[in-house]
């Protein structure tokens, strides 16, 4: 989580500070269906708190957006668990967006507005990451469990 | 679920809507800095690269190329201390006697906000080293922005282009005054209220007007691009181009005012103005903040006056534009002191700071 925090804050050039993928909210939905017993919305709710200090957000955006798409995964994990990478991809896609909604929502009660296709660019980035992130951890994660 | 969505409205409400969490926020500064000074080493690994294994040749040409360069800006402060000369014999005529002296303080970039649509910068001065909340930050080119939270060694700024900012600025050809706000971009400011009658034309050059008391008068904030005149409107639609980079520096200046309101005429330089025509009408404003340096809040009393722009009298009642403003004291100097004896002449060498700065010391 440390290095994904890491990941976030990376210097990006300007051009491409959009298509950064959230990789806190990625790790966090990866966690939530394969360590449902040991990673909650509590988890998941401090973890995006500690987003919001350090990229000088709006305090409880992150927070608030990690907590309710960790809770959706937490209420489906077995079944996303047997879906194939794929489809998983496809609703890795549909929760980032949602997390990306909650926190431009947030965020614009603060005065920042993202505009409409600038909440779907990361979403879609962040959804291609994930095959690459399940082939990395999912080894690692059934080792765990046995 | 329930509970943790109450403490998120809560905390929400409370980073927008109230003053609670300032406090806390400066001190989590501290932790939010490491991040960014790891993610910083890449980049100072290369710079430092860079600078071993420059070859030879190019270190020469490079000193010659800085050579000259001096050489320009040296007989530009020839000329700059023969105008502040000038400005203060002016000065003295007018019974006014408030002038700048600023000390400047090079701070390294550390981070950019991640997010593309907050335009805050990270860098490495804190409380340590006499950073305080609303401590203007200035570039070669113009102004930056202002310190927002600060840290005992680092401190954030937001920039001048960050939605949530306006800064009152004046056309430096007439004196005009109006509001920039940022617009999300760092290409581009917009101003506001621009009445379609008013003299303005693409190219002018901003300047901030210190009324907001906290950046100093004088400093290039940026220059107007586009003014569209549309009739259905009341006001004209103008945007304008930051003269800083907002989003190609790596060292940034932060400006200190003056401990203390001198009677005597003090003048630095310490804006470093690109074209050398714009400097004799910049330094014509003027002002002198004292600011305590040991607390982070500021308390800043500043004067800010315009002597010989026929069109801008001292009007201090203006809004407060840029947000987080100190609490601040301000009162219009050249409206009174109607009789006051003018003793200032002696124009010294302001202290000497940390940073660089350019001074040209004149005496009368």
């Amino acid at each position: 989580m440390s290095l994904g925090l890491l990941l976030a804050v990376y210097p990006l050039p300007s051009h491409y500070a959009w298509f950064r993928p959230e990789f806190i909210a990625l790790l966090s939905i990866f966690f939530a269906l394969y360590h449902p017993y040991r990673f909650g919305v509590i988890s998941a709710w401090t973890i995006g708190f500690i987003q919001d200090v350090v990229v000088a957000g709006v305090w409880g955006a992150h927070a608030l957006a990690q907590a309710f798409v960790v809770y959706v995964c937490l209420c489906s994990y077995q079944r996303l668990q047997s879906y194939g990478i794929v489809q998983q991809t496809l609703w890795v896609f549909v929760f980032v967006g949602v997390h990306q909604m909650a926190v431009n929502w947030v965020q614009g009660l603060d005065g920042y507005i993202a505009p409409a296709q600038m909440i779907i660019l990361p979403s879609v980035v962040t959804a291609l990451c994930w095959p690459l992130l399940a082939v990395l951890l999912k080894p690692a994660s059934h080792f765990s469990h046995h | 679920m329930a509970a943790l969505f109450v403490l998120s409205t809560l905390l929400i409400y409370a980073f927008i809507a109230t003053p609670w969490l300032n406090d806390t926020r400066n001190k989590t500064l501290a932790f939010a800095a490491p991040f960014y000074h790891i993610t910083d080493i890449p980049r100072k690994l290369s710079e430092w690269g860079h600078a071993r294994l420059i070859s030879r040749d190019q270190l020469i040409q490079e000193n010659e190329s800085l050579r000259s360069d001096l050489l320009v800006h040296q007989r530009k402060l020839q000329q700059l201390a023969f105008l502040a000369a000038e400005n203060t014999r002016l000065r003295q005529l007018l019974n006014s006697a408030d002038t700048i002296n600023q000390r400047v303080l090079v701070a390294d970039l550390i981070g950019v906000a991640p997010d593309p649509s907050i335009h805050k910068v990270f860098i490495n001065r804190g409380t340590d080293d006499g950073v305080y909340i609303g401590q203007p930050v200035v570039d070669a080119f113009g102004l930056i922005g202002q310190v927002v939270n600060v840290s005992a060694s680092d401190s954030a700024v937001l920039l001048i282009s960050d939605t949530s900012h306006a800064i009152p600025v004046q056309i430096n050809r007439n004196g005009e005054r109006l509001i920039a706000e940022g617009r999300g971009s760092v290409f581009e400011l917009g101003l506001r209220h621009v009445p379609t009658t008013l003299d303005i034309q693409e190219g002018d050059l901003l300047v901030s007007s210190g009324l907001d008391q906290i950046y100093p008068a004088g400093y290039p904030v940026a220059t107007v691009q586009k003014i569209t005149y549309d009739p259905g409107r009341p006001f004209a639609e103008v945007t304008a181009v930051p003269k800083a980079q907002l989003n190609r520096n790596r060292y940034v200046l932060l400006v200190f005012a003056t401990e203390q309101k001198r009677p005597n005429l003090t003048f630095s330089e310490s804006t470093i103005v690109s074209q050398s025509t714009t400097v004799s009408q910049s330094t014509t404003v003027s002002e002198s903040t004292t600011v305590s340096e040991s607390t982070t809040v500021s308390e800043s009393t500043t004067v800010s006056e315009k002597a010989p722009l026929p069109e801008s009298s001292v009007d201090t009642s203006l809004p407060t534009a840029a947000s987080n403003a100190p609490s601040s004291v301000s009162k219009p100097s050249s409206v009174s002191k109607p009789s006051s004896v003018s003793k200032p002449s002696s124009v010294s060498k302001p202290s000497a700071a940390p940073g660089l700065h350019a001074s040209p010391a004149a005496e009368q």
